[in-house]
């Protein structure tokens, strides 16, 4: 068989390289034209809305490759930078995330750490740091920052869930250091009138590492000394010095092994 | 107002995507994972191997969400259609496929395509019942084994026994036929 190169016959091939169905050399020949030929694009993605509706069996996929599938985000940032534009940040409820997403580990830590830390937090908080400043705000860090922190040997990696666990809210990492980074947060914008609050944990008090803002984005915040985990409380924009919120979410640290 | 993320749209879910927002990738995985998964499974006829391509066409959509261009279709299609190529090419490298061939492949041509038994949203079942049957059969099975069959035209023509280029313009004109009994596709069938 002769190769096509008329537009007629490359025009011939658009249903079967809709479907798959063209031998490789073809394949390659028609993805060159279509480069160049809006019509035919347009009529191979009309074949595809059609190859859509036949290829639609309906039913779920196994909650276990979502969970597959969150494990490997971290790895695997998109291109595009976190965007930190207030007020935008999608809703989405706590109870109707976990029934999807099926729950997330948090990484390396067991139940039974968390658990205590979520006893902590129960506790009211008397002797607190009083740092809750706008510093933090003052140079907006980017993915760039970020990525370097999580390459750094030692840092450690914290995965921030709600308290009753389910995916992922928001992920931390400080470097040995004690530089830290908030970023990827999923949580939910406030009202104007509220703000996220970071905060350490060590033992049975709360240091405030600063506050969020309503959207939070990339953060930059600074861990001294110890800290057994980190947790976020939404308060009154005003800001808190103290807070016995219970938190939105919390994360242990890793032990440094 | 705060929009919740199970209303807005699949385009804003994928701008939320290239924001890095897990939750709208998760949002995104709940309304066509199902699809992606069922197609996947079909043509490779191996659950696990469909899980492992679900894996890849979202993480996909995560590292490229800029590769969707709602203009061209919905979000849907685009993640069949990768999950299309993707189940094809594990299946054309595949050395257990000529088996699977003879297995498989004149059983789907025979048995045809099993609406209403695999099928589970009821409107969506009908719009394809409707659009199947405007096809003659000669297209119709034409369309299934390849699409199903992840066959090439040139391999659909030998199973069929008829001139590869019959089998190419059958391939076309069917898709045109379904497309015209579908005219509101892609606006109303996927709509969440």
């Amino acid at each position: 068989m002769g190769r096509v190169t008329t537009h007629a016959h490359l025009e011939e091939l658009l249903g079967a390289y809709a479907l798959d169905a063209l031998e490789p050399d073809e394949s390659a020949l028609l993805g060159r034209h279509l480069a160049a030929c809006p019509r035919c694009r347009a009529e191979v993605a009309e074949h595809r809305e059609v190859a859509g509706l036949l290829g639609y069996v309906g039913g779920e996929a196994p909650g276990e490759v979502w969970e597959r599938i969150a494990a490997n985000l971290e790895d695997a940032p998109p291109a595009v930078q976190l965007d930190r534009v207030p007020g935008t940040a999608p809703v989405v409820s706590i109870a109707s995330a976990r029934r999807r997403t099926g729950g997330r580990v948090v990484v390396a830590v067991g139940a039974a750490v968390a658990a205590g830390v979520i006893a902590i937090l129960g506790v009211q908080v008397a002797n607190l740091d009083h740092r809750t400043n706008d510093l933090l705000h003052s140079a907006v860090p980017t993915m760039t920052s970020v990525r370097a922190a999580l390459a750094e040997h030692g840092a450690l990696h914290v995965a921030l869930q709600a308290p009753t666990g389910g995916p992922p809210l928001a992920s931390a990492v400080i470097e040995p250091d004690g530089s830290g980074y908030l970023y990827g947060s999923n949580l939910r914008a406030l009202p104007p009138s509220e703000t996220y609050q970071l905060w350490g944990l060590v033992g049975s008090q709360r240091i405030s590492y600063g506050v969020l803002g309503a959207s939070p984005g990339i953060q930059e915040f600074r861990a001294g000394g110890r800290v057994d985990a980190l947790a976020i409380t939404s308060e009154v924009a005003s800001g808190g010095a103290a807070s016995s919120k219970a938190p939105v979410a919390i994360g242990p640290l890793p032990s440094t092994t | 107002m705060a929009v919740t993320l199970t209303d807005v749209s699949d385009a804003a879910l994928v701008v939320s995507i290239g924001r890095w927002r897990q939750e709208a990738l998760a949002e995104a995985f709940r309304r066509h994972a199902g699809a992606v998964y069922g197609l996947a499974r079909r043509v490779l006829g191996d659950p696990s191997r469909g899980e492992e391509i679900v894996q890849e066409v979202f993480l996909r959509l995560w590292n490229h969400p800029d590769r969707f261009d709602p203009e061209r279709g919905s979000l849907r299609s685009f993640l069949l259609a990768q999950a299309h190529g993707r189940a094809v090419d594990v299946l054309r490298s595949d050395t257990a496929r000529r088996k699977r061939e003879e297995r498989d492949a004149l059983a789907t041509a025979e048995a045809g395509y099993d609406v209403e038994h695999e099928v589970w949203d009821l409107a969506i079942a009908d719009r394809l019942k409707a659009a199947l049957s405007v096809l003659p059969d000669e297209e119709r099975r034409a369309i299934e084994l390849a699409y199903w069959g992840g066959q090439t035209y040139r391999e659909v023509a030998v199973a069929l026994g008829t001139p590869e280029g019959t089998v190419k313009s059958r391939i076309r004109a069917g898709l045109r036929r379904m497309r015209g009994s579908l005219a509101d596709v892609g606006s109303g069938a996927w709509a969440e």
